[in-house]
This record gives C-alpha cells, structure tokens and sequence, in this order.
C-alpha cells in the first residue's frame, strides 16, 4: 500500500500550484511571444504597461480569492471598485493631506463594503451568490449617485505616483507587492488564514471545532472589499478620474482569473500568485490582440475561446480519474 | 472491566448531568437523562439508533443546546452556547463523522484553533509541527507525516489524527463516538491501548460502539439508553451482555434473536453470476469466483484489502482499468457505468446511506421509486397510482416505519433509511444483490431485520454477494466467503468453516509469517 | 418512531402552515411576496390598478419567466446557467439576419433551435464530462458567444426586418390577451408537467439532492445534464426572438439586462441555490416579482443611482425576511 500512497502525494503537491505554475507558464510563453513582435514590450516602459493593464485585476482577483477560500463569493467586487473610484475621483482635491485622507477614506470604505457583504452572507444567513448581487446594486447605485457620468479628477503626482516606473520595475507592480506583503502574508502568517481556508473546506468541521466562522467570513468580505479599494485607487490614477461604469468587468474577470489560477470554487483550496498570474495571462492576451493586428472584434472571441480551454484542461485531469465516485467528487 | 474503577467510584465526579432533555421539533429526542463521569473511568454509552446517544453528545459537546436539566463541571452548573466553549471546559469529542479539513494538514488539524503562536499572532509552524509529532507518537501513529493534507490519508488514519485533535487541549473528559467502526482489528487493538493509558491518566472517558465485546473489555461503567431515556446503567464489574441488549432492544430484541441463526445452504443451480481473473491496477487481482441463485457469498479480510473494490468494480463504478471477465446471467458485461450494471441485473446497498444510497431529502416514495422510473409510466407520465402501490406493497413487506411515504427520508430513523434504500432495488427484481457494508452504523435490532431481508431473498432464488467490516457476520449469514488479502483471494471457506476465527486465520497467516 | 397517522385527523387539528410540506410552504411564501410587492406597487402608483399597465408586466414577466424555466432546471441539478445574455443576443441578430436574407419566417425559428441545442450542449459537455463549476463554465461560453455575435454582426449589419411571427409572438393581441403572456402560459405548463410527472423531473430532482446517490441508482446524469442545459439555452434563445419582435430590432448587448433577474426569480421562487428543493411553480411569482419591483422604481421619480439602490435594497430586504439558510 504504500508506494502508491506516495506517489499521491506527490501528485497532490503538484495539484495544488498546477493552476500557478501553469499560469505562470503561459505568462513567459505570452510575453516571449508579444516581444517578438513587439521588441519594444522588454523595455521598461513596455513592461510598466503590460504591469498597469493587469494590476487593477489582479487586486480584485486576490480579494476574490480570499472570499472563494471560505467558498463564498463576491459578486459586488465590481460595484465596489466603481463606489471607491467614484468617490475618490470626486473628492480627491489636490493637496497632499487631501489626497493622503481620501486614500486613507477608500481604504476604510472597502472596508465597511466589505463588511456590509459580510453582514448579509454570514450573519445573515443569505447565499453569498444573491446576497452580494443585491449588495452590487446597492453599491453601483450609490456610484450613480455621486457621479452620474464620467468625471471628476486626481491629482497628476499621485497618477505618477502609481502608474509610474523606476528603471525596469513599475510602481504598478510595487502597489501589487506592498498589497500583498502588508495584506495576505500576515493574514495567512496567523490564524485568520488558517480559519479562512478551513472554514471553506468543511463548514461543518469548523463549527464543531469551534471556529469563529462567521467571525472568519466577515473578515474574508472585508479583506475584498480592501483589495477592491486599493484597485479602485490604482484606476482612478490610471485613467486620472472616475467612471460610474469601470468596475463591471471586473466581478467576472475576478473569479475568471482566481479560478485560471487555480482558486477552488468549492473553497478551501488556492494560492495567492495563482490569481495573480491568471489575471496577467487573462490581461495580457486581451491587450495583446492589437499588436498581433487582431481586430477588436475578436477579442471577446479569443477571450472566451482561452477559457474555456484552460479550464477544459484542468477538466481532463478529473477524466483520468478511474472511479465515477472520484469523478463526482469534484 | 478495568480494574481502576473501584478506587475511582469514591472520587467526585468530573462531569454530571441530571435531567437532560431535547427536543427537535415535536420530536423528543432526549428526556431526563443523567450522567455521572469520573476521573480515570470509562463509561460507554449502549443503545440502538436513534436511542439519543448522538444527542447526548452533543448536547455535552455544545453543539445543541439542551432544553432542561443541568450539565455540572465538578460541580460548577455550565451552559454551552457553542462546541468551542465545551472545549475551553475541558470536554473533547471525537464525532462519528469526522470533523477534519481535508485540504489542511495534519499538524494543522489537530491544532486548530490552539495552534502556538509567536508574539500572540503569528503561527509558530516548527512548534506546530512538534506538537502535532508528539501527540500522533502518543497514539501510536508517529508514521503519519504531519506536512501531509488529510484528504490523503486512510480512513483509519483520519480517525487517529480526529482523536489526536481532541487530545490536544488536555481534555478532563474524552468523548469518543464510535471511534472504532472504521477501524481495523490492529487498530482497535491499538485504540484500546490508549484508551487504557489515557484512563490511568485520570481522564474521564465516554466510549460509544455498537460492539459489546469492545465494551466489555474497556468499559468500567455502562448506561443503556432506548427512545431518549435512560434505562438502565451498570456499576463496575456487573455488565451482563444478555441483561445489556434486552435493555437496549425492548421488545424487539426477541425478534432479532430468532432472526440471527445459521445460513441457508447454498443450492446447486447453475451460476448466475461468473467472474474470472478479474484485476484491477492498486486494488485486486486474479480474482475469480462463481455465483448461484440462492446463494450468500461473503468478500470478507481486513479492511483494505481490495474486496469493496471488487464490487465496486462489478457495479461499474470505475470507469476504466478493469481487467477480466465477467458474465451476469450468461451474458458478457463489461460494466463501465453503474447503470449498465443495473440493467444487467445488478443491485448495490452502500455503506454510507447518506451521500451514496439515499436522496435524504427526497420523499420516501420518491426514493424507492428512482430505480423503475420509466416501468412506472402510463402514456409517458408517471402514474400515482402505481407508483403508490409499488411503494405501498414494499413498505409494508419490509415494516418501514414512517409516517407517511411522502416524508423526506432524513427524517426517519437510520435503520428506516437503509430498510429504504433496500426496497429501492427491489423494486427493480434484480438477479445479484450487493450488499457493501450494509450494517455499518446500523444497530443489532435494524441489523437482525436487514439479515432477515438478505435471507429472503436468497430463499427467493436471488443471489447475493455481501461484504462488512465485521467480521462476525460472516458466520450468520453467508454460506461460503472468500478471505481477501493484499487484493487476491487468499483462501474460501464453505459451509461450516465459515467462522470468524477461520476468516481472521486466512486474512493473518501471511501476514504473521511475514511479521516473523 | 411515529407512527402512520390518519391524515383526515391531522389535517382538522393542523394549522395550515403546518400541514404543508415545506416546499408548498416555499411556494406559498413565493406568492405571499408576490402579493405584497403588488400591493406595495399600488400603494406608490395607482396605475398598476389598470390592466393597461399589468399587461406590459406581464409581457415583461414572460422574458424573465421563460428564461427563468430553463434556470429552475439547472439550479435544481445545483448549477446555473450564465450563458444566457449573448444567447439571448447571438439568437436575436442570428435569426432576424437570416430569416430576413432567406426571407423566411421558419428560418428564426430554425435559428434558435439550432443555437438552443449547440449552446446547451456545450455547456454540458463543460459542466458534466469536463466537470468545470457551471459558474465559470457558463461564464466563458457566454463571452464566446459575445465574441461571435461581434464578429457576425462586425461582418454582417443587424437588420430592422423583424419577421411577422417574431412581432406576433410578442405583441400580439389575440382574445384581448397578450401573446406573449399565453406563450408564457403554455410553456410554463409545460415546464411543470416534466418537472412533477416526467421521469426527468424526479431524475432532475435526484441529481440536486445527490449526485452519486443518483449514479449509483441508474440515473443517466450526462443525458439529464444535455437536457437542462439544452432546455435553457433554448429558452434564452427563443426570448431573444420575441425580444426582437417585441422592439422591432435585434441589436447588440439587448440580452444583457437578462442575466440576474431570472435568477433573482428562481431564488425568490423558493428554489434553493444548492439544488434538489424547489420547483417552476415559485418561479412564476418570482419572475413578476422582479419585473413588478422594477416596474415601480420607473415610476418613481428618482435618479438611476436611487432607482438601483431602491431595487438592491427592496431585493435584499426580501431575501433577508425570507430566504435565510437553514443555520
């Protein structure tokens, strides 16, 4: 019996970063492939533009991914980007403690969104899937509200601040790292991690074990709504203003690259660079169409088409499994 | 009966619980039930399903709330709101399903929510990992590798690192709800050692099986619940197994007496069902057997050994890899999908009644009819009328107690549940039955009626093909059983060789002289 | 445990809560929701009094209602379909273009069974053989058949030439009764019908409660898959034929308003989002619940912003009085 166990786990090892290392793989092969069209790309300001088309998703596919580890889901994740823009592209002004308070006021505002989702889904008791689409609404409303059209403005030096690049390393990127540095590595380094992710593998473990799980849940909504805030910052300095309508790509493209990623829908299971390197893939292929003299048109189409093959990939894995059984458990 | 229980008598004890009461909607599921457990004592909890033992505890592990009478750490009147404060009070469970995160570690597990910190927020993964080490050592089970992810390990395995997380906070009392139904004999064996030191240790523990003989063995108090009531307990040294399941059955224990006698004799038709050589990669091999109507045949040995899978396998639930040849009623079948299987003739009762054998939240009716769905169709739609004698004629045949068969299943009683699953392969008349750990979790009297319906249907000319992880039911009911051992067939006893001492011998001998 | 009880006498002592079992109780929530928003609406506007006003809900309901048939189904197997907004859009343009360049009716009609079948099964060959999480699954279908639609209609300009059947489906008037409603009518009962006495509908009902239960009695759970999603599909595309009809042009991004309203409508329908409880009947409510509710914010003088965060609210507000999980 043993032999065979063994080489399961090895095989289980693999599983878990098989969605990171694929993406990751993809990513060289994308970027190898741009550059020999497109020499320019490896230059640092080709590279600090490939970083700001994808940091924004990559951002809100973090935070989606810290609420489908609880195996929850966030379907405001695009409203709350549109809110925060809205409301710092309005109310950024220009001097340096303005700007300073009303980042300060983003990031606590993702943070009370974020536990208004909690609020309904966990002590509530209402299904992540239509709790946070009602949510959606009320926080896309509200954008409309403070800015019914496209408007508003940032200050230039804090664009820079953000879009800008220091020798071959963009300060997209920098955002990206402090986020998770300052943000996922101490969750999972102490016990909301751990909680996050066993709450998601087994609901009913973690309540017999006596996990705070609806404790845990609220969090997990409130770390996504900060993740949605440093996003929506990082937009509204991309495009030096604000937008009632820039956030909704954003909720399906968030649980798209999570799960090219490698992100379990059914919780308990993900990574945080797998999100990460699905959303660069996902974002590069789009902004890589033009280059390859593909029409707009088409790329929908290639979106679509991309995937439905990675995911159909993973999906052969399960149709290698020998026992039915095996193959519902998915 | 342990020796320390005399001394331990005259100490205080640890928990006691007077008057519990619960009830579930309009149903009383517990009454006025008292426990006393004491330090360095072991006090099994013996009664049927749905007795009110799984309610008691959790009503003492905090996940129910109890609606009269007082639970009392010595002497100190508790309430638990939820599992954890139960906890922090010093009790510990280890449930009946296990109540691990599969895609966590080891260490993880059985740390969780105590795992060592450093600076009061950071998780000491070293300190982790040498913990977890040393409680698995203590258990005997320093072979599983903390790093690993619980969904990797066996099911014996999983129940080790269950009870090494609830020994990790020390606890004053240990609960341990039939922690031995998924375990081998070694493991029992092994178990039951631990249990013994722990006891020395003072822990008070409650120990929950269906197997009187681990009970008589390790048990130095006993209390018999039947319908939510006490009725009866036994002091230190007076268990009496006769006086214990009269107790525990009421009325019913007569029947299932008289129902548990020798095998049917197998008769001398032509096979119905041929399988030779068999294989399938990591699980059997070789294996060939031939099958009469009328006949029980048992795939009995150790658990592991490759023998569920083989029915598995024949039930067509791998999809590829299987090797051999198999022919059902004269004809070839190479099963690759359940339903080919079935259509051959072929019924399967699982183990586990709750995700493989039942909808629980279908209706009863709705259940037993899923198999004959099309045969109950007048003009395309399916007819009440029929469906409702079919249903009717086989709740009454096989004593299905619920109230109408329009209720959801999961609201009857466990051994009702099986009794459904049961009927809903009779109702397709099917040539082989396979039984697959049918009485697991099922108490003696449910047990004694779901033999009567096995001999049924073998005297009805059907044949049946029957597997447990008890080995003492062999004996009862099969008329020839093969010993399965490391996935081939290690030796077949017929007639009156079939006794559990000749099973354990062909599963053991090459194990022993391997040992050696 | 207990034993049979007469149920003559249990029905005088019961109070009727009581004596229906908990899906008819969902149902009956359902319709108890349906009448207050009813009331609610008239308590803001008075012409919801007037049948003039009720028959366009209605004819609204019946969009959300027949999409909402095939999204019962695959929320009862516990996926969901969100295939359906380009489906709706790929049908719509698809069938006006060619029914107009063949200048044949049957044509439209020969479209949407055609999209219906191939979208359907894509999704199942995903979600079933390649056991992709229908959420996502659906999710990238649905922009392939964007991507399609772009390309068809970047190659091909929409048509205004909407075929008679088309417009008769959905604005017709026969009997001083909306078409579109009778349709809905009739494929509703339809969708009941299977659900309660097909075989398909205790296959469909037993694959929610258990999947592997399901294998293991027999249940062909592949051929159930294909037929859900085959069913949805075709439902999304045949809206998208009457929603051309209804305003007279196929254009891109018309099905777009018709992702989460279905779904919105099975949930208030009582169908649990986990699968194996529910059923079309709730639906129905649930589709002119929606429509209802957002037919009073139009009426209210307010913003965009307010009109979706009213809507959002009134929805949640719903979902918290009445569709709490189980704890």
């Amino acid at each position: 019996m043993k032999p065979p166990e063994a080489k399961e786990r090895r095989r289980g090892g693999v599983e878990k970063h098989a969605g990171p290392l694929s993406c990751a793989v993809g990513l060289v092969v994308l970027i190898g492939l741009y550059a020999i069209r497109q020499p320019l790309i490896l230059s640092p300001f080709g590279l600090a533009s490939l970083a700001n088309v994808s940091v924004a998703l990559a951002l809100a596919a973090v935070g989606q991914t810290l609420v489908l580890l609880t195996a929850g889901l966030d379907l405001s994740i695009g409203a709350e980007i549109t809110l925060i823009n809205c409301f710092a592209a309005t109310t950024m002004g220009s001097s340096a403690l303005s700007v300073a308070s009303v980042v300060v006021a983003s990031l606590v505002i993702g943070l009370a969104l974020g536990a208004f989702n909690g609020l309904v889904v966990a002590y509530g008791r209402i299904e992540p899937l239509i709790g946070t689409f009602c949510t959606s609404f009320i926080f896309a409303g509200s954008a409309l509200i403070i800015l019914p059209r496209p408007g508003g403005s940032v200050p230039d030096g804090f664009a820079a601040a953000l879009t800008g690049n220091w020798g071959p390393l963009p300060f997209s990127l920098v955002l990206l790292a402090a986020a998770v540095l300052l943000v996922w590595v101490p969750v999972f380094g102490s016990r909301l991690g751990r909680y996050i992710t066993a709450i998601g593998d087994d609901p009913e473990s973690a309540r017999i074990s006596g996990l705070p799980v609806r404790r845990v849940a609220l969090a997990s909504y409130m770390l996504a709504g900060l993740f949605s805030a440093i996003a929506a910052l990082f937009l509204a300095a991309e495009t030096t203003s604000g937008d009632p309508s820039i956030g909704g790509i954003y909720t399906l493209n968030s649980l798209a690259a999570a799960v090219l990623g490698g992100v379990s829908l059914m919780g308990g299971r993900g990574t945080v660079m797998g999100p990460i390197l699905g959303s660069f893939v996902l974002s590069i292929i789009l902004n890589a169409l033009g280059v390859f003299n593909v029409s707009a048109f088409w790329q929908d189409f290639i979106e679509g088409l991309i995937l439905m093959l990675v995911l159909g990939l993973g999906g052969f894995r399960v149709l290698r499994a020998a026992s039915w059984l095996a193959v519902l458990r998915q | 009966m342990g020796e320390g229980g005399a001394e331990a008598a005259a100490k205080r004890p640890v928990l006691a619980a007077s008057g519990l009461g619960k009830r579930f909607g309009g149903v009383v599921a517990l009454q006025g039930v008292d426990l006393a457990l004491y330090p360095g004592e072991v006090h099994a909890l013996l009664g049927a399903n749905g007795a009110g033992k799984s309610t008691l505890v959790k009503l003492l592990a905090g996940i129910e709330q109890p609606d009269g009478g007082e639970i009392r750490i010595r002497g100190e009147p508790v309430r638990f709101a939820t599992p954890h404060a139960a906890l922090v009070a010093g009790i510990a469970t280890v449930h009946q399903e296990l109540s691990l995160f599969p895609s966590l570690g080891v260490a993880a597990n059985i740390l969780i929510t105590q795992e060592p910190r450093r600076g009061r927020v950071w998780i000491d993964g070293r300190a982790l990992r040498r913990r977890a080490r040393a409680l698995l050592e203590g258990l005997g089970a320093g072979d599983i590798d903390p790093e690993v992810p619980v969904s990797e390990l066996s099911l014996a395995q999983s129940q080790l690192v269950e009870i090494a997380k609830a020994l990790s906070s020390q606890p004053g009392v240990l609960i341990l709800d039939e922690p031995t139904s998924a375990l081998s004999v070694a493991e029992v064996e092994r178990l039951m050692a631990v249990i013994e030191r722990l006891r020395t240790q003072g822990t008070a523990i409650v120990f929950i099986s269906h197997r009187l003989g681990e009970i008589e063995r390790i048990a130095d108090r006993v209390s018999i619940l039947r319908s939510g009531e006490k009725v009866g307990d036994f002091a230190p040294g007076d268990f009496s197994r006769e006086r214990a399941l009269a107790l525990m059955l009421g009325e019913s224990w007569q029947e299932g007496a008289r129902a548990e006698r020798a095998a049917p004799a197998a008769t001398a038709a032509a096979p119905v069902l041929a399988v030779q050589g068999l294989t399938l990669a990591r699980h059997f091999a070789e294996v060939s057997f031939k099958l009469r109507p009328g006949e029980v045949l048992g795939l009995g040995g150790l658990e592991g050994q490759g023998h569920k899978e083989v029915l598995l396998a024949l039930f067509g639930v791998f999809r590829r890899g299987l090797d051999g040849q198999i022919e059902l009623g004269g004809a070839r079948l190479r099963p690759r999908r359940p339903r080919q299987a079935i259509r051959a003739g072929m019924a399967f009762i699982p183990d586990d009644r709750k995700s493989l054998g039942g909808f629980l939240g279908l209706s009863v009716s709705e259940n037993i009819a899923i198999t004959v769905l099309e045969g109950l169709c007048r003009f395309f739609l399916l007819s009440g009328a029929r469906e409702a004698s079919l249903v009717g004629g086989l709740v009454r045949r096989l004593g299905i107690v619920a109230a109408s068969s329009r209720v959801a299943l999961g609201s009857l009683s466990g051994g009702n549940q099986q009794k459904v699953v049961v009927a809903k392969w009779l109702a397709r008349r099917a040539a082989v039955y396979v039984f697959c750990d049918p009485t697991r979790g099922v108490d003696a009297g449910a047990r004694a009626g779901l033999f009567g319906i096995i001999r049924e249907l073998a005297a009805a000319g059907s044949a049946v093909l029957f597997y447990s992880t008890d080995i003492s039911e062999f004996p009862l009911l099969c008329s020839r059983v093969l010993v399965f051992r490391e996935g081939r067939i290690s030796g077949a006893l017929e007639g009156k060789e079939v006794s559990e001492q000749n099973i354990l011998d062909l599963s053991f001998r090459e194990a022993t002289r391997e040992a050696a | 445990m207990s034993r049979a009880i007469d149920p003559a006498v249990r029905a005088t002592r019961m109070p009727l809560a009581a004596r229906l079992s908990p899906d008819q109780r969902r149902v009956l929530l359902s319709y108890l929701i349906l009448l207050a928003v009813y009331a609610g609406c008239v308590a803001v506007n008075r012409e919801f009094l007037s049948w003039g006003t009720m028959r366009l809900q209605l004819v609204q309901a019946t969009f959300i209602g027949i999409i909402a048939i095939g999204q019962t189904c695959a929320v009862l197997i516990g996926q969901i379909d969100l295939s359906v907004p380009w489906t709706i859009t790929l049908s719509a343009i698809l069938g006006t273009n060619l029914a107009a360049l063949y200048g044949q009716q049957w044509v439209a009609f020969a479209v949407v069974g055609a999209i219906g079948l191939a979208v359907g099964l894509v999704n199942a060959f995903g979600v079933f053989a390649l056991r992709v999480h229908s959420l996502i699954w659906t999710l990238a279908v649905n922009l392939l058949l964007q991507g399609i639609t772009l390309l068809y209609s970047n190659a091909a300009a929409p048509t205004t030439h909407v075929p008679p059947i088309a417009r008769f489906l959905a604005l017709g008037n026969p009997a001083g009764l909306p078409m579109a409603f009778l349709v809905w009518v009739f494929c509703s009962a339809l969708a009941i019908l299977a659900l309660s006495l097909l075989p398909f509908g205790r296959q469909v009902y037993a694959i929610g409660n258990r999947p592997a239960a399901a294998l293991l009695s027999g249940v062909r759970l592949g051929r159930i898959h294909a037929i859900v999603f085959v069913v949805s599909a075709l439902g999304a595309a045949f809206v998208g034929l009457l929603l051309s009809g209804y305003s007279s042009q196929a254009y891109l991004g018309m099905g777009n308003e018709y992702l989460l309203p279905p779904i919105a409508a099975v949930v208030i329908g009582g169908t649990r989002l986990s699968g194996g409880e529910g059923g079309y009947v709730g639906s129905i409510a649930g589709a002119l619940v929606v429509v209802l509710l957002q037919a009073m914010l139009v009426t209210l003088a307010v913003s965009e912003g307010a009109r979706e965060v009213i809507f959002g609210t009134i929805l949640l507000a719903l979902c918290f009085l009445f569709l709490r999980r189980a704890r």
